[in-house]
């Protein structure tokens, strides 16, 4: 996203008033690695050169290639983490803060990371991750049970309208807690959560799925037989990819699709990566599941009492 | 199998009062047959009473009906409307009550009778359906309609949280108090949109009343999907360490509103029954239908209920537990 000169002015002013020339620039590496500064201007090889020369062309350099979120990610985590062993204080930080939510971002209060607010757009990257770098996620995979046999005993014209009530109610209950739809293929879906307890919200939204079509299917089944799914889900690290092929191929990725295998319908099961640090009524919800196969799973179903 | 009359008539639903010894009976008003026939279950016996209907319409429907989901439909005809009962059983209809036999009662033999021409079997549990028995009072446009110091129909909910002796002790008593105070908010808002009016609250506890309208099954729909979404209410509106199991009570009785200040000094037979079995009778964390409210739920929705003890003269069910934890 291109930020405006007076934004791009407040962050030169920021970054100039709170760490040094070098520091700056080995900032602006960790999102361009090989950045050099003379490559895109007219300022001499030496350092002494002012402070807010170096950082209005660092910011403006960042915002010119889409980058200034991302680095102010970078530039905001020295202020908790520190940088190569140095304690910085940010300066102008709440105006950055204040401004960021006028252009309609959000900060993260579990990695104070800074995100698009979903009021305002939704992308697949949250707005601010970068193609090629690795993050955590938890994955959901949808898949409809026996797909095909709704195809073959209703109209095309219901099972459209069914297929988008489906997409629907996994949008609603990923975004509300935001989520992204990275996939639809028919009747799989592939969504992805990063921010905040992003387990926690993965598990809701998965519930909150089984939940409405179990409502759908009592209430409002326009097609011939009950509408079951399978929900699969798994945390994992991998690179943030815009290709979906590219995307499938990745190991958290593929376990996650994999375990249509394992989930019986109208189930969630969930991988232990996911269920690390889940506690309180999640941890009630999902249990320990023996699927057979091997590794350690999880697993919510919904269910009632026959009497 | 269940029976299910669909009647606007008080004097025809009496007629079927002799089955309840033996049968599960519903009652219903007829303009919920539309909404109601896909979630009734093959083999089910359906009547309905065509009172007042251009008979024709109503047979090319029915029939249509009768072969598609292989329900057994019976016709109730006070009017003589029918000009050829044959073709009626011809196109699969399996029983007909005449202008002069509604004059009687239908009896167990009778049903037993269509059960072994049409072959099919039934069990026998007995529902007992009030709300036809009850001088209704609608609000037609709702809160709108309603005056302070009459008295209305209204479907009653009472809602007690459970778990605040648990949540105090563990988490003490600031925190439960949040939760408390957070559940009725919530449900202030929730149920404010299907037009109920939160009238009284007591620490835990609060009652709203919703007027008494035609074909208001969000009501039913929006309890029913309240508990089905408690893991979700619980972990996440309310930050609950555990997950609550509300007490829920609806009846559909009459009560003189008073405004929301003098609601305590409201009495009534309804408030009362609602109350003792809200102290004496319920199995804490469960939802109970009263009898005057069997009438009206969907089908849909009354599948997940069974028959619950009878309290105070009233009958009761109790909505079928969902099974969570189970390793089955």
């Amino acid at each position: 996203m291109k930020t405006d000169k007076t934004f791009n002015k407040l962050v030169s002013q920021s970054l100039a008033e709170s760490i040094d020339q070098r520091s700056m620039i080995h900032l602006a590496r960790e999102i361009i690695p090989d950045y050099n500064i003379q490559a895109y201007s007219n300022l001499p090889a030496s350092l002494d050169i002012p402070r807010l020369d170096i950082a209005r062309q660092i910011v403006d350099d960042m915002s010119r290639f889409n980058l200034l979120i991302p680095f102010i990610n970078v530039f905001f985590s020295i202020q908790s983490k520190g940088y190569k062993g140095r304690k910085y204080k940010i300066s102008k930080l709440r105006n950055i803060v204040v401004t960021l939510f006028d252009m309609g971002f959000s900060i993260d209060p579990v990695t104070g990371q800074v995100y698009e607010d979903p009021q305002y757009r939704i992308s697949k990257n949250w707005g601010v991750l970068q193609q090629g770098v690795d993050y955590t996620f938890t994955f959901v995979w949808y898949d409809i049970v026996q797909s095909t046999i709704h195809l073959k005993k209703n109209s095309h014209r219901d099972v459209l309208s069914f297929y988008q009530k489906y997409h629907n109610l996994v949008r609603s209950a990923t975004e509300s807690r935001n989520g992204r739809i990275w996939h639809i293929e028919g009747d799989g879906v592939l969504t992805a959560f990063h921010f905040g307890d992003h387990s926690s919200k993965a598990l809701y939204s998965s519930i909150e799925v089984l939940h409405s079509l179990f409502s759908y299917n009592t209430f409002e089944n326009i097609l011939d037989n009950p509408v079951q799914i399978r929900v699969g889900l798994n945390t994992g690290v991998t690179e943030y990819i815009d290709n979906h092929d590219m995307l499938k191929t990745k190991d958290p990725v593929m376990d996650t699709i994999k375990l249509e295998n394992i989930s019986p319908p109208n189930s969630a099961v969930a991988t232990n990566t996911v269920m690390t640090s889940i506690e309180g009524v999640l941890a009630s919800a999902f249990i320990p599941y023996d699927s057979k196969k091997s590794g350690s799973y999880f697993i919510y179903r919904l269910q009632w009492e026959n009497s | 199998m269940n029976i299910y009359v669909f009647t606007n008539s008080k004097k025809i639903g009496s007629l079927f009062d002799s089955l309840l010894k033996d049968y599960e009976l519903f009652i219903y008003k007829r303009d919920m047959f539309n909404t109601s026939i896909d979630s009734i279950n093959p083999g089910d016996l359906v009547y309905y009473d065509i009172q007042g209907l251009e008979a024709d319409q109503l047979y090319l429907s029915i029939s249509d009906f009768v072969d598609k989901a292989a329900i057994n439909f019976g016709i109730i005809d006070p009017k003589s409307e029918i000009a050829s009962i044959s073709d009626l059983f011809f196109a699969g209809f399996c029983d007909y009550i005449s202008k002069k036999e509604i004059a009687y009662p239908i009896t167990p033999g009778r049903i037993k009778k269509i059960r072994s021409y049409k072959n099919f079997s039934l069990p026998d549990k007995v529902i007992m359906n009030n709300s036809l028995r009850m001088n209704i009072k609608k609000a037609d446009k709702g809160w709108n309609s309603i005056q302070e110091g009459k008295e209305y129909s209204f479907y009653i909910l009472y809602f007690r949280l459970e778990e605040v002796t648990q949540l105090q002790n563990h988490f003490g008593y600031k925190f439960t108090e949040s939760i408390i105070n957070t559940v009725r908010d919530y449900l202030k808002s929730y149920f404010g949109a299907l037009d109920g009016k939160l009238w009284i609250t007591d620490d835990n506890k609060v009652l709203f009343l919703f007027p008494y309208k035609d074909n208001n099954h969000n009501i039913f729909m929006g309890i029913f999907n309240f508990l089905l979404n408690k893991i979700l209410f619980s972990g996440e509106t309310l930050k609950s360490p555990v997950i609550v199991n509300p007490t829920i009570i609806l009846h559909l009785g009459n009560v003189t509103y008073l405004n929301e200040d003098m609601a305590g000094k409201s009495v009534s037979n309804s408030l009362n029954l609602i109350f003792h079995a809200a102290n004496s009778y319920v199995t804490p964390g469960n939802f109970y239908l009263s009898d005057t409210v069997f009438g009206c739920i969907p089908p849909t929705i009354a599948f997940f209920f069974r028959r619950a003890p009878s309290f105070e003269g009233h009958d009761f069910m109790i909505m079928k537990n969902q099974i969570i934890n189970s390793q089955e």
